[in-house]
């Protein structure tokens, strides 16, 4: 069921990152290639006008992606300690975004062969660089708004502690008791990944790593409701009225 | 590398501190020297080392081997901490300033005097450097690292590497020139 | 000394013993702690489980569990919403919504270039057409004219 609901929530989540990824009004065409490839044919003026105005607004849209990185980023509600982390992400794009301008500042005064080098670089400097950037951002992003579901969880789990408490003192088996065992060490276990998560972003570890950690924490809080659905079960068929 | 170096990440990943012991105790010194010659005071570099060990042991369980060495990975994490100080306490590397405690500095008593100066003075060029130029100088030509692990850890191809070595050598050239006179 | 035999002296640099083995230990002796609880989560929870409570009393979802073994009253208030399959269900999608949006972030880091469409729906990677993660969160493919950054500057350093 819930699988009906993840392209538009996808969208809407990926698209906080992807609308970042593609800027307003910044859509570069396999056209634009072929113009460039059509104005060699021309000669080599055209083909180096041709390069230089492609290459100066792919900079430029790369230059507006890390910009609407940056603003996704600092829109995101954070606490006091998660500020230092959106410091960090925010200061490195801004060194991302500088990087940009020296090299589109190198585009105008460049020949054909110095604009296919200026590409090769960039390309690879993002490569190496930037979408590693990108990629911790997205993780941040993804682990901010995350961090409600463990106070949800905790909540439940306690309000669920509440009633298999009062349940074994009316007499109820010991299935109930074991299943909220397993359920407090899931639910600790989740929000222990989830400050290692936030560990490795103040430490700034590689994005995959950040990433796994997330999807632990994450994965250990969906066993726990698993758990909770299992005494769910039991509570169900002890009540003898049920709403 | 360490030997049955392997066998120690594998241990140490699944939380056995007896693993990650040897590991310090092999890696340390390098990271260290790596982080001194950046930072240049002792006490800094002592406290990004630690740093970088007490991150690496608290997330080793989700450390992946994927065909580099476990050098790399500390490396990197000693990049971004170093990085993250400078952001912290924007601190600016003063070509002029030469730490007192360095010459009495127990890493370095066993050098003479005239090597500590020389050594001094070309730590304090590589701080002036960008931080790339100076890890490609740190990793390369102190640390005699591999072309393929240093291009690993800077994160860039093995060719820029090679031209950002040769770059960084004659930028850090230039300055000991510029300082001599 | 040239400056190469300069550069390879600073290998003979070696940290302090003391600190080294003060550093080592304190390390070592690191085990993951349970998180601190910090007070405005605490108080954020509390009155979450009051609101639970009050609105479970507004609306009316008493349970009344009539048991003699219950000393003091024949008559106990259960929150029977604490275990209501509803809103457990309802909290466990909003999880696995996260789960499959943490799969698609790998996804996303893990493919070198994304596809677009003029009108912005994201679509499969060439690349990794086979994954079906990506295909189901990035719904049909279609053909495109729009290419991305790393491709536009693959083409032009050509």
């Amino acid at each position: 069921m819930f699988f009906l609901l993840l392209p538009p929530l996808a969208g809407i989540f990926l698209g906080s990152v992807n609308t970042a990824r593609a800027a307003d009004n910044c859509i570069i065409t396999s056209s634009d290639l072929d113009a460039v490839t059509a104005a060699a044919a021309q000669g080599l003026m055209a083909e180096l006008a041709a390069r230089r105005a492609l290459l100066t607004r792919t900079i430029a849209c790369a230059k507006a992606e890390a910009q609407s990185l940056q603003n996704n980023l600092n829109g995101l509600s954070v606490s006091d300690d998660e500020k230092t982390i959106r410091a960090q992400l925010s200061d490195r794009l801004n060194d991302a975004m500088n990087y940009y301008d020296l090299e589109l500042e190198k585009v105008g005064g460049a020949g054909i062969t110095g604009t296919q080098i200026i590409a090769k670089e960039v390309f690879a400097w993002r490569g190496n660089n930037y979408n590693f950037l990108a990629a911790q951002v997205a993780n941040f992003t993804l682990w901010v708004k995350s961090q409600n579901l463990f106070e949800t969880a905790l909540a439940r789990l306690r309000s669920v502690e509440s009633i298999v408490s009062f349940l074994e003192q009316a007499g109820a088996q010991n299935e109930l008791r074991s299943n909220l065992a397993s359920a407090q060490v899931l639910v600790q276990a989740a929000r222990n990944k989830n400050d290692s998560a936030r560990n490795a972003f103040l430490q700034s570890l590689p994005p995959d790593q950040t990433l796994a950690l997330i999807q632990q924490s994450l994965q250990s809080l969906s066993d726990a409701y698993q758990k909770f659905f299992d005494i769910s079960t039991v509570v169900q068929t002890l009540l003898p009225i049920k709403p | 590398m360490l030997d049955g170096e392997q066998k120690l990440i594998k241990d140490a990943v699944q939380g056995k501190s007896s693993a990650f012991g040897p590991l310090y105790d092999h890696y340390q010194p390098m990271i260290y020297r790596f982080v001194f010659v950046k930072v240049g005071r002792r006490e800094d570099a002592e406290d990004i080392t630690h740093q970088v060990f007490l991150a690496a042991w608290q997330n080793i369980g989700s450390y992946k081997h994927r065909g580099h060495p476990f050098s790399s990975w500390l490396y990197q994490i000693a990049r971004n901490q170093v990085v993250d100080h400078y952001r912290a306490k924007k601190s600016e590397v003063s070509l002029e300033k030469m730490d007192p405690e360095y010459f009495v500095a127990p890493a370095t008593a066993h050098f003479d005097l005239s090597t500590k100066l020389e050594m001094e003075k070309v730590r304090v060029a590589i701080a002036g450097l960008k931080p790339d130029y100076q890890d490609v100088i740190v990793l390369r030509f102190i640390e005699d690292l591999p072309l393929k692990e240093a291009a690993h850890v800077l994160e860039k191809s093995e060719g820029a590497v090679k031209l950002m070595q040769h770059r960084a050598i004659k930028e850090l050239q230039r300055m000991l020139e510029q300082q001599k006179n | 000394m040239n400056l190469f035999q300069i550069l390879k002296q600073f290998k003979n640099i070696e940290p302090d013993p003391a600190f080294k083995e003060t550093s080592r230990r304190a390390i070592l002796a690191y085990r993951p702690v349970a998180p601190t609880t910090h007070l405005w989560s605490a108080q954020r929870t509390l009155w979450r489980i009051i609101e639970t409570g009050a609105a479970v009393a507004l609306t009316g979802f008493f349970v009344l569990l009539i048991t003699g073994a219950f000393s003091g009253s024949r008559f106990v208030p259960v929150q029977y919403s604490a275990v209501d399959p509803q809103s457990l269900h309802a909290e466990a999608q909003a999880i696995d919504i996260q789960i499959q949006l943490a799969n698609v972030t790998y996804a996303e880091s893990a493919v070198e270039s994304t596809v677009q469409t003029a009108g912005g729906k994201l679509l499969g990677n060439p690349k990794k057409a086979s994954s079906t993660a990506l295909s189901a969160a990035r719904g049909t493919t279609e053909a495109t004219s729009t290419i991305t950054i790393d491709q536009a500057l693959q083409g032009l350093s050509q």
